[in-house]
């Protein structure tokens, strides 16, 4: 039999981080995988999910990425996806889609229920015969329900080199941040696979099952959040699988897209005085490498005497970029300060904070009694009640989160805003 | 109610009944008397014949039937001649809805019948309650469902003892399944015959909220359980304390380890490494040790791999804070330790129960306990972590630590065993609640009476005729030793049924 290859890469995240800097350099980690996957001549590319950040993402972003899946494309590899938590939803289009319709990529997740069971078809790949099928990706992990309602018989039959493609966290291969209830065990996944390519789990991990030999999470190419860039800083590698297979898989290999050195240091302020903790951090920022790194700073601990705001974080930064740093944040949400208010809100991620918070005001929400319509108090339920009014709820904060473009009018862009809402609440044309 | 005897003699604890001809007693039954506003429930120990006529006479009017010297032979007014004595011990005196210890003596000649289901109206369902059974009179069930209070019974401890064939997992798995929906505890079951889930039979799985209250680990998963993976870096030497022999150079080359490499310090023994102040001789043991315990060692490049795939370095990284924070949201947690070595299993309670005694120890601290539920956890043939022999030899362990501590976190014990005997009696004393079930063993019986909440000593032989799932609650949270029939599992789930939604579902 012939050897085939393919790469395997996903939550590249498109469009994420509100800094230019950091948004470009994540983009280029994208770039930069395509070229390598064009260098190796993969057979065909797998996406686990999250490509974009949003499923509206930056026009300018997209641009970028399509011509970079244009070049892909035209030196004859097709790539295949599933959607990701962040550029699905399930009330409106999305990019993803768009750009299918264009052929520049094509989705596995292709299917429908018989009754109450999710039935699954297989995309095959011209090139090479391999099979294709998965599950995409939901806000708070809602794709459980999908994992459960799954016919996995006629999957497991199926002969021929498979692979599943998914967007969901494993139980098994958790690294720990992901609430156990929003992960789904191994068990779930169909069996008889050959490769099981997973995406939403933010680092580099593979296991090796009974019944599943090789699931993968190659994790992002460059990293969505603060932490994702703390992990690259303790040594967490950040890229892409090449799988090679004929009739089964004969080689994996991981490949790495370093975009950007990242340097990460923490800093102890208990019981030192404003003053002190400036002395340290300027001494620091003075003192080490930071030409073309990106540095992290996190300080922590209660203050003697002083509060966060005597420190001169501003004056920190501007040392660092100064000194050649490509960018520089310091993280002060752990410093405290006697003469402070404190106001704790648990969670590290942005998401996280607005994930707890809905749940928390979401958990005593009714449907207001003086609505009798039968009709309208189950569409309701439907829609706000329980983890799918935090799914909405969340959708909807996206929504509203998109920016202004150039040349936008404002009441295009109030437009754009207001039509983007109904179409997330599905109100527009409801009875 | 038809009067089955009357009051005619003994003491207080052992009062002797004449029984009515043609009425019925067994060992174990419930009796009633009317005791001026009040009723004294009576509780049937022996059964013995009474006559009137003297012994040998009986001998003589025997033989001469048998011999065929008058088979129309019989006794003048027989109901009046022969009869039965049956012994009884007063077990509780109901004042409409007050319960107390009798303290007087039922009625002289005082009649007395079966009880009813009306009888126990005083046995009102406790707040938090969980279900055992169903009041018994001798094999007699009564539609009197037993509760007692989760919070209590829970962080008290509970022993089951019995022998093999008596019912222990069907009692604990009626016992769970009354618990899943409840979020008032958490229950950790060490299953090391795998026979809670439901693998291919009945079993928790099947209960209308297992989707979302249970979790089920297995090195077998089936679809929709977790596998049970431990990664290597969560493991602690503390948590080997009592349940693996190390020597003392062994303990402290352990702490060295740890120390030096933290969450790495398995993988490091596993590899050899050098450490300070340690003799490379006893690495090399700690390192052949832990290959034969955890089926961890290190190929020729320096990889660590695991034999079993219980532990590994990559995986199962959120497995024990996963467990615990179900736990802790109330949970019922199986881990099928079927498949594992006594050592392992212990082993992986060994490291549960450490850091849930810790978290809790810190809500005790941080003031919050109270807002936590009661952890239960369900351990099999406890004597394996609660023997003198166990404990003389190995130290204490984290069991028994919860057995002497526990309560005072909210964490407790359900221990089975078929050998109460080896527990020792401190131990035992500490398991405030016993659900006795069936044993023929005298030394057995007598290890459970002796540490029973209510005086048990006139009991011996209707404990050892207790029938498959007949049991006898004897408990500081209630006033008297409650026989029961638990019902078997299949049975009783029969009347709960999974609710299946029937909305038409959309695949996007």
């Amino acid at each position: 039999m012939n050897m085939h290859k393919f790469a395997h890469m996903s939550d590249c995240h498109i469009g994420a981080w509100r800094d230019e800097k950091l948004r470009e350099l994540n983009l280029k980690a994208f770039e930069k995988t395509i070229d390598l996957c064009v260098e190796e001549k993969v057979d065909f590319i797998l996406v686990s999910g999250d490509l974009f950040d949003t499923n509206i993402p930056d026009l300018r972003q997209v641009k970028r990425a399509v011509e970079k899946l244009r070049f892909a494309k035209g030196n004859g590899i097709n790539i295949y996806l599933v959607y990701g938590s962040h550029d699905y939803n399930p009330n409106t289009i999305s990019m993803i889609d768009v750009l299918e319709s264009a052929n520049l990529f094509e989705k596995v997740s292709k299917g429908e229920f018989k009754g109450d069971k999710l039935e699954l078809q297989f995309i095959e790949d011209p090139k090479t015969g391999a099979k294709m099928t998965g599950l995409h990706g939901r806000k708070i992990g809602l794709e459980k329900d999908y994992f459960e309602a799954l016919d996995v018989e006629p999957l497991e039959q199926e002969e021929g080199f498979k692979i599943f493609l998914f967007h969901s966290s494993l139980t098994e291969m958790n690294p720990g941040y992901i609430p156990q209830e929003r992960s789904v065990p191994v068990s779930m996944l169909p069996r008889s696979f050959n490769y099981y390519a997973g995406g939403n789990i933010h680092k580099k991990i593979e296991g090796k099952f009974t019944d599943h030999p090789f699931v993968a999470y190659p994790g992002p190419l460059f990293g969505t959040n603060f932490r994702d860039l703390e992990d690259m800083a303790k040594g967490e590698r950040r890229g892409f699988f090449i799988v090679e297979f004929d009739d089964i898989v004969r080689n994996m290999r991981f490949v790495e897209v370093n975009i950007s050195e990242v340097v990460y240091h923490v800093f102890d302020a208990e019981k030192k005085t404003a003053r002190q903790v400036e002395e340290l951090l300027v001494e620091k920022a003075k003192d080490i490498d930071v030409e073309k790194k990106i540095l992290l700073f996190r300080v922590t601990g209660m203050m003697s005497s002083g509060r966060p705001v005597d420190i001169d974080f501003r004056r920190l930064k501007e040392i660092l970029l100064e000194r050649g740093a490509v960018y520089a944040n310091i993280n002060r949400y752990a410093l405290k300060s006697k003469e402070r208010i404190e106001i704790r809100v648990k969670g590290e991620r942005k998401t996280e904070i607005e994930e707890r918070i809905f749940k928390e005001k979401m958990s005593g929400f009714k449907i207001d009694p003086s609505i009798k319509n039968k009709k309208i108090r189950k569409l309701l339920e439907n829609r706000l009640v329980g983890e799918k009014g935090i799914e909405l709820a969340q959708n909807l904060l996206d929504g509203l989160k998109m920016e202004k473009r150039e040349g936008e009018t404002k009441a295009d862009f109030q437009a754009r805003v207001l039509h983007n809402a109904l179409e997330v609440t599905q109100l527009e044309g409801e009875e | 109610m038809k009067v089955v005897g009357s009051v005619i003699s003994g003491k207080h604890g052992s009062i002797l009944i004449r029984q009515k001809s043609g009425a019925e007693v067994e060992l174990g039954d419930l009796l009633l008397v009317k005791h001026k506003d009040a009723s004294i429930l009576l509780q049937v120990y022996d059964v013995v014949y009474g006559s009137q006529i003297p012994t040998k006479h009986l001998e003589m009017i025997s033989g001469m039937k048998l011999e065929g010297y008058g088979a129309d032979l019989d006794f003048m007014d027989p109901a009046l001649r022969n009869y039965v004595i049956v012994q009884v011990k007063a077990v509780a005196k109901i004042e409409e809805d007050r319960v107390r210890m009798p303290k007087t003596l039922p009625p002289f000649m005082g009649n007395v019948r079966h009880v009813s289901k009306e009888d126990f109206d005083f046995l009102t369902k406790p707040s938090n309650p969980v279900f055992f059974g169903n009041i018994r009179s001798g094999s007699k069930v009564l539609d009197v469902p037993v509760y007692l209070n989760g919070l209590e019974v829970f962080t008290h401890h509970i022993l089951v003892p019995a022998t093999t064939g008596r019912g222990k997992s069907n009692l604990v798995k009626v016992m769970a399944w009354d618990v899943i929906d409840k979020d008032f505890s958490g229950m950790l079951i060490l299953d090391p015959h795998d026979e809670y889930f439901g693998r291919h039979e009945k079993g928790l799985k099947d209960h209308p909220m297992s989707k979302k209250n249970l979790m089920y680990y297995s090195p077998r998963p089936v679809r929709g359980s977790i596998s049970l993976v431990f990664n290597l870096g969560l493991i602690r030497p503390r948590h080997f304390r009592g349940i693996v022999n190390f020597t003392e150079a062994q303990h402290e080359a352990l702490i060295v380890a740890y120390n030096t490499h933290r969450e790495n310090w398995l993988t490091e023994i596993a590899r050899g490494a050098v450490l300070e102040n340690v003799n490379p001789r006893t690495i090399s043991v700690l390192q052949r040790k832990m290959d034969a315990l955890l089926g961890v060692y290190a190929d020729e490049d320096g990889t660590v791999h695991s034999r079993t795939g219980i532990f590994s370095t990559s995986m199962g990284q959120s497995t024990l804070k996963d467990i615990l924070e179900g736990l802790e949201n109330g949970k019922k947690i199986i881990l099928d330790t079927s498949l594992f070595t006594d050592e392992i299993e212990l082993l992986i309670g060994s490291i549960i129960l450490h850091e849930l005694l810790y978290r809790y120890k810190n809500y005790k601290q941080e003031g919050t306990l109270d807002s936590k539920p009661v952890v239960s956890i369900v351990v099999e043939e406890a004597p394996r972590v609660l023997s003198s022999e166990v404990l003389t030899s190995m130290g204490n362990n984290i069991y028994s630590d919860i057995a002497r501590e526990g309560r005072k976190f909210r964490i407790g014990l359900v221990a089975i065993t078929q050998l109460a005997s080896l527990i020792p009696k401190t131990v035992l004393a500490n398991m405030n609640t016993k659900i006795i079930l069936g044993n023929e063993l005298v030394s057995e019986r007598s290890a459970i009476i002796n540490s029973a909440a209510q005086d048990l000593s006139a009991d011996d032989r209707n404990i050892a005729s207790l029938d498959l799932g007949e049991a006898i609650i004897s408990s500081n949270f209630t006033k008297f030793a409650i026989p029961i029939q638990t019902p078997l599992f299949e049975d009783h789930i029969k009347q709960f049924e999974k609710i299946t939604s029937k909305e038409k579902r959309r695949f996007v």
